[in-house]
């Protein structure tokens, strides 16, 4: 497994990563990274995302991301990146990310693929 | 362009985020306070005095049913006004000629039933009718219907009735207390919550409103006419709010709990504002579309705001360093290294990330945008169609009338991408996760275009509209 991913994965688990919380802009890098190569550590890392059902520890000095909450915006681009590898064998995962009572924004979003 | 930050007002909160909202009002901002203490202050001894009104009790369909952020409770689940204890806001559209349900409580040395004709003098006060009061062991009478003398008023605002109750005993007449209230007039019925509520967990208490939006709506909109007025006078009031812009909410309850919050709950909190006048507000996000480009170009990583948004001094994220580029071709501008303070709403490469929520009305044919985080007045719009949502699809904003000549142009200072400028390439880099300490790296700006250079021709700027 990667940095990347291990470092995703730890990010979900509400952990520090090397003693510091990640800022916005380094889930987003971990995401990327994760989903730039298909792989089963990064498909499962991903689904994790999508499921992801938890609170993130960030920086919030840093800035956070504007139109939805970051656990939505995670939750709605893990989802983006698993639809565009296999939509069908992924469709829980985009299904609980778009759920009713979760964010119109991101179900709008991931509207095409439920 | 009119900004919020060019408006100063009170700061004060209706209520203070996370306190309750029901029964311990503080005092607004503004020209007019609130509530008041309610007294009771019988003239004579009397036989009984008004215990409790209710105005929005279950299954009274002529009441607004308020709901308070701090519990999430209806602020009418118990009567609104409890003499010396309690007194809560009401609300009905303008005009309403409203019932009441009132119990009263014994006097010490009182009768157990006494049959007489009550009513209240006030503005408007209670028709008096005959009622016949039995108390039971605990002092007090079985609910009494009382509907008002006349209609409240016909403007939108916030009524202060005080009713001095009266019974009619035996040919007397004695004076038994008297009540202060507030009560709340919309402009129309307000539209159902699960427009921005998302979803409305309370569908059997029908169209509700959270009491601050209600309270805040009908003050700022008082005596506005039609739609846009009301829309115009709450969009330069937000200040008075005293919630901020990038608080971490992202919802209405959320924001009224936590004191503020990001565009995507802006958007929502003006749309749930003007549902409780009953004015049908659209909303959309306007989300970054990260195409990657040859050569390690990219176009747009991010929107750059360098408004610090509603009731903020500073925009609530870390300085970086910009590579600012204000000249065409932009490939040959000169490049203005700052180390500043600015929002940055991410893409993300090929995929649908972050961006701006904004808020529209139709009005006479006409398209107006409200951007309730950051200005302080509308945006007409002309040859504008509101963009159908689609994810799929980036819509390039040449195509929407003077959306960006009036509004992108100015509202969204620079739109960050991976371009050359000044003969090099500024490269958008995020911390390499490859690394051991990605946390230890910092994210790279790439270049900083000025959102008025950019060229139109083309779909230059594109947008997911959702």
């Amino acid at each position: 497994m990667g940095a990347a991913h291990e470092h995703l994965r730890r990010l979900l688990a509400g952990g520090l990563i090397e003693g510091r919380r990640p800022q916005w802009a380094h889930a987003l890098a971990l995401l990327k990274a994760v989903s730039e190569v298909r792989s089963p550590e990064s498909e499962a890392v991903l689904r994790d995302a999508a499921l992801f059902d938890g609170k993130l520890l960030l920086d919030e000095e840093a800035g956070l991301p504007h139109a939805m909450a970051p656990e939505d915006m995670l939750r709605s681009l893990a989802a983006q990146a698993l639809a565009g590898w296999d939509s069908r064998k992924h469709r829980d995962a985009i299904r609980y990310a778009s759920a009713p009572g979760r964010s119109a924004l991101v179900r709008g979003i991931l509207d095409r693929w439920r | 362009m009119l900004r919020h930050r060019d408006v100063r007002w009170g700061s004060a909160l209706i209520y203070e985020p996370g306190q309750g909202a029901s029964s311990a009002p503080l005092p607004a901002a503004g020209p007019a306070r609130i509530s008041r203490r309610t007294s009771l202050e019988p003239r004579l001894p009397s036989l009984f005095t008004p215990h409790s009104i209710a105005f929005a009790w279950a299954g009274n369909r002529d009441a607004i049913p308020l709901r308070s952020p701090a519990t999430d409770r209806l602020v009418g689940a118990e009567p609104e006004w409890i003499a010396g204890r309690r007194s809560a806001v009401a609300a009905y559209v303008r005009g309403a000629r409203p019932a009441v349900r009132v119990v009263f409580a014994r006097a010490p040395g009182g009768r157990r039933e006494v049959a007489c004709r009550i009513g209240a003098d006030g503005a408007p006060g209670i028709a008096e009718r005959t009622v016949s009061l039995r108390f039971g062991p605990d002092g007090l009478s079985a609910p009494v219907t009382f509907r008002l003398a006349h209609r409240l008023g016909r403007r939108i605002g916030i009524a202060r009735p005080e009713w001095r109750w009266h019974a009619t005993l035996g040919g007397e007449r004695h004076e038994i207390g008297t009540s202060q209230h507030e009560i709340c007039l919309t402009w129309r019925r307000p539209l159902s919550p699960a427009a921005w509520a998302e979803p409305d967990a309370f569908t059997t208490d029908g169209t509700w409103t959270y009491l601050p939006v209600m309270q805040w709506s009908c003050q700022w909109a008082a005596g506005c006419r039609n739609a846009k007025e009301i829309c115009d006078a709450m969009l330069a009031a937000l200040p008075r709010s005293g919630l901020r812009y990038a608080a971490p909410a992202w919802t209405v309850r959320d924001m009224l709990l936590k004191g503020g919050g990001y565009c995507g709950g802006w958007y929502r909190m003006f749309q749930a504002m003007a549902g409780a006048q009953g004015i049908r507000l659209e909303r959309r996000a306007f989300l970054v579309n990260w195409e990657v480009l040859p050569k390690a170009r990219a176009r747009w990583c991010a929107l750059v705001v360098s408004d610090p948004g509603l009731n903020r001094s500073r925009p609530a994220e870390a300085a970086s360093r910009f590579h600012d580029a204000d000249e065409r071709p932009i490939s040959r501008s000169p490049v203005q290294s700052v180390t500043r303070h600015r929002y940055r709403f991410w893409g993300q490469p090929g995929k649908v990330g972050d961006g701006h929520c904004v808020n529209f009305l139709r009005f006479r044919g006409r398209w107006y945008l409200y951007d309730p985080s950051f200005q302080s007045a509308p945006v007409p719009l002309t040859r504008f169609a509101l963009p159908r949502s689609n994810p799929a699809r980036p819509a390039a904003v040449g195509r929407l009338g003077t959306f960006r000549r009036d509004y992108l142009d100015r509202a969204v200072d620079f739109m960050l991408g991976s371009l050359p400028g000044d003969g090099r390439l500024y490269e958008t880099v995020h911390p390499d996760p490859g690394q051991p300490d990605p946390l230890g790296q910092r994210i790279l700006n790439g270049l900083s275009v000025e959102t008025s250079i950019v060229p139109h021709a083309g779909a230059t700027i594109s947008f997911y509209w959702v």
